[in-house]
């Protein structure tokens, strides 16, 4: 919890747009989260479909098919939710040293802030990711997931060694 | 013992007695001319005869000297003497000597005295720093001969066949398992890894960063909506 922490000192200290995160960054982020968060469910549904064909196979049936796809974005949206309420950070986020914080910097967003905001964040991607657009003009560099959860996301200072 | 054999013991003894005899006499005929040569009269003029003496005696004996190193340095530089050594050389008993050599541990008693006994860093020491060692190392590294000779070796086939087989020999096998198992190395390898990936990292971020405010500005740009300046 020391970078939030950090990074919402430098949030109350100098509030510049420099230390607001931009859509660059925050994009590679997301694409690096999308890829362990992918990688790792499709490691689970390789290991669940061996176990299956051991057993002489499992076919779904059209209900369970939306169940196994409820399943996986519920395991997506938990990575997310779980991440930035607990660290305000993502395993991509933390690459990229970004944090996300409660629009008054008062630290991460609690579970139902994140909640809104992960859901938001799908609803912005499905338009071919225009709801990210009103970052490139927004003065805190906000997308309409964080306008909608109420959250900011910083630059992280560098962690001390 | 025979009585031969005690015969010639006493005539020894007999002339031994004669010996110790004839000394003591000598002694005691000495003593007037020792008494006489105290005496304040006759001591200068004895001393004076005597130095004149010894000074014969040290002529004669430097004489002697150069005539024997003169017979020396003439034994050394003749053709016998060339002869003896080479008849000795090619004779058995070179070989008797180095067999006796070699089994009596001669060799590396002398080695291990000699390296007990000097400093061997300080004498290597010494010799690297010494300007004909440069000298010579310089000669050496700039000789073109040298450099074909070096070249001629690298390119030549032995050298391959011999890289080959100390490559594949188990000698190498063995250091490099022995590296491979290495804690330390892993470490190091680690460390090299994770700094490696957290330099890319950054690379990364600071790169996105100055994106961040080129696609921030295009857009504020097409807009007419400049940023505005916080402080």
């Amino acid at each position: 919890m020391a970078a939030p922490a950090q990074a919402a000192d430098v949030l109350s200290a100098e509030a510049s747009s420099d230390e607001y995160a931009g859509v660059v960054s925050r994009a590679i982020a997301l694409g690096i989260d999308a890829a362990v968060i992918q990688g790792s469910l499709l490691i689970v549904a390789a290991l669940l479909g061996l176990v299956a064909s051991l057993v002489g196979g499992i076919t779904l049936g059209t209900a369970g098919q939306i169940a196994a796809a409820g399943a996986w974005l519920v395991a997506t949206a938990a990575y997310f939710v779980v991440w930035w309420s607990l660290d305000g950070q993502t395993l991509g986020q933390r690459a990229m040293r970004l944090v996300v914080l409660t629009a008054d910097g008062s630290g991460p967003p609690p579970p139902m802030r994140s909640t809104v905001r992960v859901l938001w964040l799908g609803l912005c991607i499905i338009p071919l990711f225009a709801g990210f657009l009103p970052a490139l003009v927004d003065d805190r560099r906000r997308g309409l997931h964080d306008i909608v959860a109420g959250t900011v996301v910083v630059h992280a200072p560098p962690p001390v060694p | 013992m025979s009585r031969r054999g005690e015969a010639a013991d006493v005539l020894l003894g007999v002339a031994a007695a004669g010996v110790r005899a004839g000394e003591a006499s000598v002694h005691v005929a000495l003593l007037p001319v020792g008494l006489a040569a105290r005496t304040p009269l006759i001591g200068p003029i004895l001393g004076a005869a005597v130095e004149q003496v010894a000074a014969d005696g040290r002529a004669a004996r430097r004489a002697a000297m150069r005539r024997m190193d003169d017979g020396v340095d003439r034994a050394l530089c003749s053709p016998e003497l060339a002869a003896l050594v080479e008849r000795l050389i090619a004779g058995p008993l070179t070989d008797s000597v180095a067999q006796s050599l070699a089994r009596n541990g001669v060799p590396g008693r002398v080695a291990s005295e000699l390296v007990a006994s000097v400093d061997v860093d300080e004498a290597l020491t010494a010799v690297l720093e010494h300007p004909q060692t440069r000298e010579l190392v310089a000669a050496l590294t700039t000789s073109p001969e040298l450099q074909q000779l070096v070249a001629d070796a690298l390119d030549s086939r032995l050298t391959v066949e011999l890289t080959d087989r100390i490559l594949q020999g188990p000698a190498m096998q063995h250091a490099i398992e022995h590296l491979a198992g290495s804690p330390e190395l892993r470490r190091v390898v680690a460390e090299q890894s994770a700094g490696m990936a957290e330099q890319t990292m950054e690379g990364v971020r600071r790169r996105s960063v100055v994106l961040d405010d080129a696609a921030e500005r295009t857009v504020r740009g097409w807009l007419r909506r400049p940023r505005p300046q916080m402080s």
